[in-house]
Protein backbone atom coordinates (compact mmCIF):
# COMPACT_ATOMS: atom_id res chain seq x y z
CA UNK A 1 0.00 0.00 0.00
CA UNK A 2 1.52 3.31 -1.01
CA UNK A 3 0.56 6.83 -0.03
CA UNK A 4 0.45 9.58 -2.65
CA UNK A 5 0.44 13.05 -1.14
CA UNK A 6 -1.29 15.80 -3.06
CA UNK A 7 1.08 18.68 -3.76
CA UNK A 8 0.61 22.17 -5.11
CA UNK A 9 2.20 21.08 -8.39
CA UNK A 10 -0.67 18.77 -9.22
CA UNK A 11 0.36 18.25 -12.82
CA UNK A 12 3.55 16.53 -11.61
CA UNK A 13 1.35 13.93 -9.95
CA UNK A 14 -0.60 12.81 -12.96
CA UNK A 15 2.08 10.32 -13.93
CA UNK A 16 2.44 9.09 -10.37
CA UNK A 17 -1.31 8.60 -10.06
CA UNK A 18 -1.47 6.85 -13.41
CA UNK A 19 1.27 4.39 -12.37
CA UNK A 20 -0.43 3.73 -9.06
CA UNK A 21 -3.83 3.26 -10.70
CA UNK A 22 -2.50 0.88 -13.34
CA UNK A 23 -0.53 -1.30 -10.91
CA UNK A 24 -2.09 -4.06 -8.79
CA UNK A 25 -0.94 -2.41 -5.60
CA UNK A 26 -3.46 -0.35 -3.67
CA UNK A 27 -2.75 3.31 -2.90
CA UNK A 28 -4.14 6.09 -0.74
CA UNK A 29 -4.31 9.61 -2.13
CA UNK A 30 -4.13 12.22 0.65
CA UNK A 31 -4.82 15.96 0.41
CA UNK A 32 -2.49 18.78 1.30
CA UNK A 33 -2.65 19.91 4.01
CA UNK A 34 -3.57 16.45 5.27
CA UNK A 35 -6.10 16.31 8.14
CA UNK A 36 -4.36 13.25 9.61
CA UNK A 37 -0.77 12.41 10.45
CA UNK A 38 1.27 9.81 8.60
CA UNK A 39 1.28 7.76 11.80
CA UNK A 40 -2.56 7.90 11.98
CA UNK A 41 -2.70 6.60 8.43
CA UNK A 42 -0.02 3.92 8.91
CA UNK A 43 -1.81 2.61 12.01
CA UNK A 44 -5.08 2.44 10.09
CA UNK A 45 -3.48 0.74 7.09
CA UNK A 46 -2.07 -2.00 9.34
CA UNK A 47 -5.63 -2.77 10.49
CA UNK A 48 -7.12 -3.01 6.98
CA UNK A 49 -8.29 -6.38 5.60
CA UNK A 50 -5.51 -7.91 3.51
CA UNK A 51 -7.65 -8.16 0.37
CA UNK A 52 -7.72 -4.37 0.18
CA UNK A 53 -3.94 -4.25 -0.28
CA UNK A 54 -4.48 -4.99 -3.96
CA UNK A 55 -6.59 -3.38 -6.71
CA UNK A 56 -8.05 -0.70 -4.44
CA UNK A 57 -7.52 2.99 -3.79
CA UNK A 58 -8.33 5.19 -0.85
CA UNK A 59 -9.14 8.83 -0.23
CA UNK A 60 -9.81 10.83 2.91
CA UNK A 61 -13.00 12.68 3.65
CA UNK A 62 -14.53 14.33 6.65
CA UNK A 63 -18.07 14.16 5.26
CA UNK A 64 -20.78 15.69 7.40
CA UNK A 65 -19.23 14.64 10.71
CA UNK A 66 -15.95 16.56 10.62
CA UNK A 67 -14.11 13.36 11.64
CA UNK A 68 -11.49 12.20 9.11
CA UNK A 69 -12.47 8.97 7.41
CA UNK A 70 -10.67 6.75 4.96
CA UNK A 71 -12.84 5.58 2.07
CA UNK A 72 -11.55 2.69 -0.03
CA UNK A 73 -12.97 1.43 -3.28
CA UNK A 74 -12.19 -0.95 -6.09
CA UNK A 75 -10.20 0.52 -8.99
CA UNK A 76 -12.07 -1.73 -11.40
CA UNK A 77 -15.57 -0.77 -10.28
CA UNK A 78 -14.73 2.94 -10.05
CA UNK A 79 -13.40 2.66 -13.58
CA UNK A 80 -16.75 1.17 -14.61
CA UNK A 81 -18.50 4.13 -13.01
CA UNK A 82 -16.29 6.50 -14.99
CA UNK A 83 -17.37 4.71 -18.19
CA UNK A 84 -21.00 5.04 -17.12
CA UNK A 85 -20.54 8.77 -16.51
CA UNK A 86 -18.91 9.05 -19.94
CA UNK A 87 -21.95 7.41 -21.49
CA UNK A 88 -24.58 9.37 -19.54
CA UNK A 89 -22.96 12.72 -20.23
CA UNK A 90 -22.08 11.85 -23.83
CA UNK A 91 -18.49 12.88 -23.22
CA UNK A 92 -16.99 11.51 -26.44
CA UNK A 93 -16.56 14.96 -28.06
CA UNK A 94 -14.81 16.29 -24.96
CA UNK A 95 -11.02 16.21 -25.29
CA UNK A 96 -9.82 18.16 -22.25
CA UNK A 97 -10.72 18.23 -18.58
CA UNK A 98 -9.97 21.51 -16.82
CA UNK A 99 -9.30 20.95 -13.13
CA UNK A 100 -10.58 23.74 -10.86
CA UNK A 101 -11.02 21.76 -7.64
CA UNK A 102 -8.49 19.92 -5.45
CA UNK A 103 -7.58 16.61 -7.06
CA UNK A 104 -8.00 14.52 -3.86
CA UNK A 105 -11.76 15.25 -3.93
CA UNK A 106 -13.54 12.12 -5.16
CA UNK A 107 -15.49 14.37 -7.56
CA UNK A 108 -12.32 15.66 -9.26
CA UNK A 109 -10.50 12.36 -9.05
CA UNK A 110 -13.23 10.26 -10.68
CA UNK A 111 -15.12 12.75 -12.89
CA UNK A 112 -11.96 14.33 -14.25
CA UNK A 113 -8.61 12.61 -13.57
CA UNK A 114 -9.83 9.03 -13.91
CA UNK A 115 -12.11 9.87 -16.81
CA UNK A 116 -9.18 11.48 -18.64
CA UNK A 117 -6.91 8.56 -17.77
CA UNK A 118 -9.31 5.86 -18.93
CA UNK A 119 -10.52 7.59 -22.06
CA UNK A 120 -7.18 8.94 -23.24
CA UNK A 121 -8.11 12.59 -22.71
CA UNK A 122 -5.95 15.38 -21.29
CA UNK A 123 -6.25 16.85 -17.82
CA UNK A 124 -5.13 20.44 -17.29
CA UNK A 125 -4.52 21.57 -13.73
CA UNK A 126 -5.35 25.07 -12.57
CA UNK A 127 -5.55 26.65 -9.13
CA UNK A 128 -9.27 27.17 -9.63
CA UNK A 129 -10.73 30.29 -8.09
CA UNK A 130 -7.48 30.86 -6.16
CA UNK A 131 -6.09 32.14 -9.47
CA UNK A 132 -9.11 32.89 -11.67
CA UNK A 133 -7.08 34.40 -14.51
CA UNK A 134 -5.13 31.18 -15.04
CA UNK A 135 -8.39 29.24 -14.93
CA UNK A 136 -9.92 31.55 -17.53
CA UNK A 137 -6.84 31.18 -19.76
CA UNK A 138 -7.13 27.38 -19.54
CA UNK A 139 -10.83 27.57 -20.41
CA UNK A 140 -10.05 29.71 -23.44
CA UNK A 141 -6.95 27.82 -24.65
CA UNK A 142 -8.13 24.22 -24.52
CA UNK A 143 -10.77 23.23 -27.01
CA UNK A 144 -13.70 20.90 -26.38
CA UNK A 145 -13.36 20.89 -22.61
CA UNK A 146 -15.17 19.75 -19.48
CA UNK A 147 -15.19 21.67 -16.21
CA UNK A 148 -16.28 20.47 -12.76
CA UNK A 149 -17.31 23.06 -10.18
CA UNK A 150 -19.14 23.27 -6.88
CA UNK A 151 -21.99 25.75 -6.48
CA UNK A 152 -20.13 27.84 -3.91
CA UNK A 153 -17.57 28.77 -6.59
CA UNK A 154 -20.18 30.58 -8.68
CA UNK A 155 -20.22 33.83 -6.64
CA UNK A 156 -16.44 33.97 -7.09
CA UNK A 157 -16.82 33.27 -10.79
CA UNK A 158 -19.30 36.13 -11.00
CA UNK A 159 -16.86 38.40 -9.23
CA UNK A 160 -13.99 37.72 -11.63
CA UNK A 161 -15.67 37.15 -14.99
CA UNK A 162 -15.64 40.47 -16.83
CA UNK A 163 -18.67 41.66 -18.79
CA UNK A 164 -18.80 40.03 -22.21
CA UNK A 165 -16.38 37.24 -21.29
CA UNK A 166 -17.43 33.82 -22.57
CA UNK A 167 -15.96 30.31 -22.62
CA UNK A 168 -17.44 28.67 -25.71
CA UNK A 169 -14.90 25.84 -25.66
CA UNK A 170 -16.48 24.32 -22.56
CA UNK A 171 -18.85 21.60 -23.75
CA UNK A 172 -19.80 20.08 -20.39
CA UNK A 173 -20.13 21.93 -17.09
CA UNK A 174 -20.68 19.79 -13.99
CA UNK A 175 -21.91 20.81 -10.57
CA UNK A 176 -21.81 18.59 -7.50
CA UNK A 177 -20.72 18.72 -3.89
CA UNK A 178 -23.31 21.19 -2.61
CA UNK A 179 -26.43 23.10 -3.60
CA UNK A 180 -26.88 23.54 -7.35
CA UNK A 181 -26.69 27.26 -8.30
CA UNK A 182 -30.12 27.37 -9.95
CA UNK A 183 -30.47 31.16 -9.55
CA UNK A 184 -27.34 31.60 -11.70
CA UNK A 185 -28.31 29.14 -14.42
CA UNK A 186 -29.16 31.77 -17.04
CA UNK A 187 -25.91 33.58 -16.41
CA UNK A 188 -23.94 30.32 -16.58
CA UNK A 189 -25.51 29.60 -19.97
CA UNK A 190 -24.38 33.07 -21.10
CA UNK A 191 -20.74 32.59 -20.18
CA UNK A 192 -20.64 28.91 -21.18
CA UNK A 193 -22.76 29.14 -24.34
CA UNK A 194 -21.80 25.71 -25.72
CA UNK A 195 -22.00 23.76 -22.47
CA UNK A 196 -24.56 21.24 -21.36
CA UNK A 197 -24.83 21.92 -17.64
CA UNK A 198 -25.24 18.92 -15.35
CA UNK A 199 -26.64 18.69 -11.85
CA UNK A 200 -24.85 15.72 -10.23
CA UNK A 201 -25.41 14.17 -6.87
CA UNK A 202 -23.27 11.79 -4.88
CA UNK A 203 -20.93 11.51 -1.93
CA UNK A 204 -17.43 10.25 -1.24
CA UNK A 205 -18.75 6.90 0.02
CA UNK A 206 -20.41 6.41 -3.38
CA UNK A 207 -17.06 7.23 -5.12
CA UNK A 208 -18.83 9.52 -5.86
CA UNK A 209 -21.69 9.58 -8.33
CA UNK A 210 -25.26 8.49 -7.62
CA UNK A 211 -27.33 10.62 -10.00
CA UNK A 212 -26.71 12.76 -13.07
CA UNK A 213 -29.23 14.97 -14.77
CA UNK A 214 -29.11 17.91 -17.15
CA UNK A 215 -29.83 21.06 -15.15
CA UNK A 216 -32.67 21.84 -17.54
CA UNK A 217 -34.68 18.78 -16.45
CA UNK A 218 -36.16 20.46 -13.36
CA UNK A 219 -36.53 24.04 -12.15
CA UNK A 220 -36.16 22.88 -8.57
CA UNK A 221 -32.42 22.57 -7.79
CA UNK A 222 -33.10 20.23 -4.88
CA UNK A 223 -34.72 17.56 -7.06
CA UNK A 224 -32.29 14.81 -7.98
CA UNK A 225 -32.14 12.92 -11.24
CA UNK A 226 -32.90 9.23 -11.48
CA UNK A 227 -30.26 6.97 -9.90
CA UNK A 228 -27.63 5.68 -12.33
CA UNK A 229 -27.96 2.04 -13.41
CA UNK A 230 -26.62 -0.07 -10.54
CA UNK A 231 -27.54 2.56 -7.95
CA UNK A 232 -30.54 2.57 -5.60
CA UNK A 233 -31.70 5.42 -3.38
CA UNK A 234 -33.96 5.19 -0.35
CA UNK A 235 -34.95 7.17 2.73
CA UNK A 236 -34.37 5.74 6.20
CA UNK A 237 -36.66 6.08 9.21
CA UNK A 238 -35.09 9.39 10.28
CA UNK A 239 -35.46 10.99 6.84
CA UNK A 240 -31.83 10.39 5.86
CA UNK A 241 -31.08 9.64 2.21
CA UNK A 242 -29.17 6.37 1.75
CA UNK A 243 -27.84 4.44 -1.21
CA UNK A 244 -26.71 1.06 -2.46
CA UNK A 245 -24.34 1.17 -5.38
CA UNK A 246 -22.52 -1.35 -7.51
CA UNK A 247 -19.76 1.27 -7.71
CA UNK A 248 -19.66 2.40 -4.07
CA UNK A 249 -16.87 2.01 -1.56
CA UNK A 250 -15.69 -1.27 -0.01
CA UNK A 251 -14.58 0.19 3.28
CA UNK A 252 -15.21 3.15 5.55
CA UNK A 253 -12.68 3.54 8.35
CA UNK A 254 -11.85 6.05 11.02
CA UNK A 255 -9.67 5.96 14.10
CA UNK A 256 -12.13 3.78 16.00
CA UNK A 257 -14.05 1.72 13.46
CA UNK A 258 -13.47 -0.18 10.28
CA UNK A 259 -16.65 -0.90 8.36
CA UNK A 260 -16.41 -3.38 5.52
CA UNK A 261 -19.20 -2.46 3.11
CA UNK A 262 -21.15 -5.25 1.43
CA UNK A 263 -22.70 -4.67 -2.00
CA UNK A 264 -26.26 -5.01 -0.66
CA UNK A 265 -25.64 -2.69 2.27
CA UNK A 266 -27.37 0.69 2.58
CA UNK A 267 -24.98 3.58 3.19
CA UNK A 268 -26.03 6.97 4.55
CA UNK A 269 -25.28 9.93 2.29
CA UNK A 270 -25.33 12.41 5.19
CA UNK A 271 -28.25 14.28 3.59
CA UNK A 272 -31.92 14.50 4.47
CA UNK A 273 -34.42 14.08 1.65
CA UNK A 274 -38.05 13.42 0.81
CA UNK A 275 -39.54 11.24 -1.92
CA UNK A 276 -41.76 13.10 -4.35
CA UNK A 277 -44.93 11.67 -5.89
CA UNK A 278 -43.04 11.48 -9.19
CA UNK A 279 -40.65 9.00 -7.55
CA UNK A 280 -37.76 11.45 -7.61
CA UNK A 281 -35.93 12.38 -4.44
CA UNK A 282 -35.77 15.94 -3.21
CA UNK A 283 -32.89 17.00 -1.00
CA UNK A 284 -33.60 18.90 2.20
CA UNK A 285 -29.95 19.52 3.09
CA UNK A 286 -27.11 18.04 5.09
CA UNK A 287 -28.11 16.30 8.32
CA UNK A 288 -26.58 19.22 10.18
CA UNK A 289 -28.56 21.72 8.08
CA UNK A 290 -32.00 20.27 8.66
CA UNK A 291 -33.66 20.69 12.03
CA UNK A 292 -37.05 21.22 13.61
CA UNK A 293 -38.26 24.54 14.94
CA UNK A 294 -41.71 24.77 16.55
CA UNK A 295 -42.37 21.31 15.08
CA UNK A 296 -41.63 22.35 11.49
CA UNK A 297 -38.73 20.99 9.49
CA UNK A 298 -36.30 23.72 8.51
CA UNK A 299 -33.95 23.04 5.59
CA UNK A 300 -31.23 25.66 5.28
CA UNK A 301 -30.40 24.47 1.77
CA UNK A 302 -33.96 25.07 0.56
CA UNK A 303 -34.08 28.44 2.33
CA UNK A 304 -30.80 29.46 0.70
CA UNK A 305 -32.03 28.47 -2.77
CA UNK A 306 -35.17 30.49 -2.36
CA UNK A 307 -33.54 33.55 -0.79
CA UNK A 308 -31.14 33.81 -3.71
CA UNK A 309 -34.14 34.89 -5.80
CA UNK A 310 -34.36 38.00 -3.65
CA UNK A 311 -30.69 38.62 -2.87
CA UNK A 312 -27.85 38.91 -5.38
CA UNK A 313 -25.02 38.93 -2.87
CA UNK A 314 -23.58 36.05 -0.90
CA UNK A 315 -25.38 34.41 1.99
CA UNK A 316 -24.73 31.83 4.67
CA UNK A 317 -26.31 30.56 7.88
CA UNK A 318 -25.15 29.62 11.30
CA UNK A 319 -27.14 27.82 13.96
CA UNK A 320 -27.95 29.11 17.41
CA UNK A 321 -30.41 28.35 20.20
CA UNK A 322 -33.13 31.00 19.93
CA UNK A 323 -34.36 33.04 22.92
CA UNK A 324 -37.51 30.85 22.91
CA UNK A 325 -35.31 27.79 23.57
CA UNK A 326 -35.88 26.31 20.12
CA UNK A 327 -33.23 25.61 17.48
CA UNK A 328 -32.77 28.61 15.23
CA UNK A 329 -30.73 29.93 12.34
CA UNK A 330 -29.10 33.28 11.68
CA UNK A 331 -28.94 34.53 8.09
CA UNK A 332 -25.69 36.26 7.11
CA UNK A 333 -25.56 38.56 4.08
CA UNK A 334 -22.53 39.93 2.29
CA UNK A 335 -21.88 42.69 1.40
CA UNK A 336 -23.86 44.48 4.12
CA UNK A 337 -27.14 45.50 2.45
CA UNK A 338 -29.21 48.63 2.95
CA UNK A 339 -32.67 48.54 4.50
CA UNK A 340 -34.54 48.31 1.16
CA UNK A 341 -32.69 45.07 0.31
CA UNK A 342 -33.35 43.68 3.79
CA UNK A 343 -37.03 44.57 3.47
CA UNK A 344 -37.16 42.83 0.08
CA UNK A 345 -35.76 39.67 1.69
CA UNK A 346 -38.23 39.89 4.56
CA UNK A 347 -41.13 40.17 2.12
CA UNK A 348 -39.77 37.15 0.27
CA UNK A 349 -39.63 35.20 3.54
CA UNK A 350 -43.20 36.17 4.35
CA UNK A 351 -44.42 35.17 0.92
CA UNK A 352 -42.68 31.79 0.75
CA UNK A 353 -42.11 30.49 4.29
CA UNK A 354 -44.04 30.14 7.52
CA UNK A 355 -42.76 31.93 10.61
CA UNK A 356 -40.81 28.98 12.12
CA UNK A 357 -38.68 28.96 8.99
CA UNK A 358 -37.75 32.63 9.27
CA UNK A 359 -34.24 33.31 10.62
CA UNK A 360 -34.02 34.52 14.19
CA UNK A 361 -31.76 37.35 12.99
CA UNK A 362 -30.37 38.76 9.77
CA UNK A 363 -26.80 40.02 10.01
CA UNK A 364 -24.40 41.56 7.51
CA UNK A 365 -20.64 41.10 7.07
CA UNK A 366 -18.20 42.64 4.61
CA UNK A 367 -17.20 39.22 3.25
CA UNK A 368 -18.19 35.67 4.12
CA UNK A 369 -15.04 33.67 4.94
CA UNK A 370 -14.71 30.46 2.97
CA UNK A 371 -13.04 27.19 3.91
CA UNK A 372 -10.60 25.42 1.59
CA UNK A 373 -13.41 23.64 -0.26
CA UNK A 374 -15.18 26.93 -1.00
CA UNK A 375 -17.99 26.51 1.53
CA UNK A 376 -18.77 29.19 4.18
CA UNK A 377 -16.49 28.88 7.19
CA UNK A 378 -19.07 29.39 9.94
CA UNK A 379 -16.54 29.07 12.77
CA UNK A 380 -14.54 32.06 11.48
CA UNK A 381 -17.75 33.81 10.48
CA UNK A 382 -19.04 33.83 14.06
CA UNK A 383 -15.84 35.56 15.23
CA UNK A 384 -16.19 38.46 12.75
CA UNK A 385 -17.85 41.79 13.59
CA UNK A 386 -21.39 41.61 12.21
CA UNK A 387 -24.09 44.25 11.69
CA UNK A 388 -27.54 43.28 12.92
CA UNK A 389 -30.05 44.14 10.20
CA UNK A 390 -33.23 42.59 11.60
CA UNK A 391 -34.26 40.29 14.39
CA UNK A 392 -37.31 38.19 14.98
CA UNK A 393 -39.02 39.16 18.23
CA UNK A 394 -39.35 35.95 20.20
CA UNK B 1 -38.45 58.39 17.49
CA UNK B 2 -42.15 58.90 18.30
CA UNK B 3 -44.28 56.11 19.73
CA UNK B 4 -46.22 56.09 16.46
CA UNK B 5 -42.97 55.42 14.53
CA UNK B 6 -41.88 52.80 17.04
CA UNK B 7 -45.18 50.98 16.67
CA UNK B 8 -44.96 51.12 12.89
CA UNK B 9 -41.43 49.66 12.92
CA UNK B 10 -42.53 46.95 15.34
CA UNK B 11 -45.48 45.93 13.16
CA UNK B 12 -43.30 45.92 10.02
CA UNK B 13 -40.68 43.73 11.72
CA UNK B 14 -43.07 41.32 13.42
CA UNK B 15 -45.32 40.68 10.44
CA UNK B 16 -42.74 41.37 7.69
CA UNK B 17 -44.78 44.09 6.01
CA UNK B 18 -43.67 46.68 3.48
CA UNK B 19 -44.03 50.38 4.34
CA UNK B 20 -46.82 50.66 1.77
CA UNK B 21 -48.86 47.96 3.45
CA UNK B 22 -48.85 49.64 6.84
CA UNK B 23 -51.73 51.81 8.00
CA UNK B 24 -53.57 52.46 11.21
CA UNK B 25 -56.56 50.71 9.68
CA UNK B 26 -54.61 47.50 9.15
CA UNK B 27 -56.59 44.54 10.47
CA UNK B 28 -55.53 41.09 11.61
CA UNK B 29 -57.51 39.46 8.83
CA UNK B 30 -55.51 41.48 6.27
CA UNK B 31 -52.21 39.96 7.38
CA UNK B 32 -51.52 36.27 6.83
CA UNK B 33 -48.50 36.41 9.16
CA UNK B 34 -50.66 37.63 12.09
CA UNK B 35 -50.95 34.02 13.20
CA UNK B 36 -50.67 32.49 16.69
CA UNK B 37 -46.88 32.80 16.77
CA UNK B 38 -47.30 36.32 15.40
CA UNK B 39 -49.56 37.19 18.34
CA UNK B 40 -46.87 36.04 20.78
CA UNK B 41 -44.17 37.88 18.86
CA UNK B 42 -46.25 41.07 18.84
CA UNK B 43 -46.90 40.84 22.59
CA UNK B 44 -43.18 40.39 23.31
CA UNK B 45 -42.39 43.29 20.97
CA UNK B 46 -44.88 45.56 22.73
CA UNK B 47 -43.31 44.69 26.08
CA UNK B 48 -39.79 45.36 24.75
CA UNK B 49 -40.74 48.60 22.96
CA UNK B 50 -43.34 50.17 25.26
CA UNK B 51 -42.78 48.36 28.55
CA UNK B 52 -46.40 47.21 28.71
CA UNK B 53 -47.12 43.54 29.30
CA UNK B 54 -50.17 42.44 27.35
CA UNK B 55 -52.17 39.75 29.11
CA UNK B 56 -52.77 36.70 26.89
CA UNK B 57 -56.48 37.50 26.52
CA UNK B 58 -55.64 41.09 25.53
CA UNK B 59 -53.09 39.93 22.97
CA UNK B 60 -55.49 37.51 21.32
CA UNK B 61 -58.34 40.06 21.35
CA UNK B 62 -56.37 42.65 19.43
CA UNK B 63 -57.68 42.69 15.88
CA UNK B 64 -56.08 45.79 14.35
CA UNK B 65 -53.30 48.34 14.70
CA UNK B 66 -55.93 50.75 16.09
CA UNK B 67 -56.69 48.24 18.85
CA UNK B 68 -53.01 48.19 19.85
CA UNK B 69 -52.96 51.98 20.08
CA UNK B 70 -56.15 51.94 22.14
CA UNK B 71 -54.83 49.34 24.61
CA UNK B 72 -51.52 51.14 24.99
CA UNK B 73 -53.15 54.55 25.34
CA UNK B 74 -55.44 53.21 28.06
CA UNK B 75 -52.32 52.02 29.84
CA UNK B 76 -50.40 55.27 29.80
CA UNK B 77 -48.54 55.14 26.49
CA UNK B 78 -49.10 58.35 24.58
CA UNK B 79 -49.44 58.54 20.81
CA UNK B 80 -49.24 61.85 18.98
CA UNK B 81 -52.42 62.76 17.16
Amino acid sequence: MIQIKSEAAISAQHGLLASAWDSNESFIFTPSPCPVTDEWLRTLIRRLPSELYEDHFGILTSGSTGTPKLIMGSKYRTGELSRLINEHQQLEPVQNAILALPLPYSYSLVNQWLWAHIHGKTLHSTRGMADPQSLFRALQCHSASMLCLVGSQVPLLRRYVEPGMQFPEVLRLNFAGGPFPQAELSWLHEIFPSAIIFHNYGCTEALPRLTIRPASDFDDPMTLGAPLPGVELDIDASGGLRFRSAFGCDLIADEDHIQRVQRDEWIATGDQAERLESGHFRLLGRNSEVFKRHGEKVSLAILACSLRQAWNGELAFYLETAPDGENGHVLILSPVPGQPAVRKLLLHLREHFRRPLWPIRIEGVEAIPLSANGKPDTTTLCQLPRTQLWKQIL
Amino acid sequence: MTNRSKLKQLILDVFLLSEEEYSLNLKREDIQTWDSLGVVSMAVGIQETFGYHLRPEQATAIASVSDIIQVLTENGVHFDV
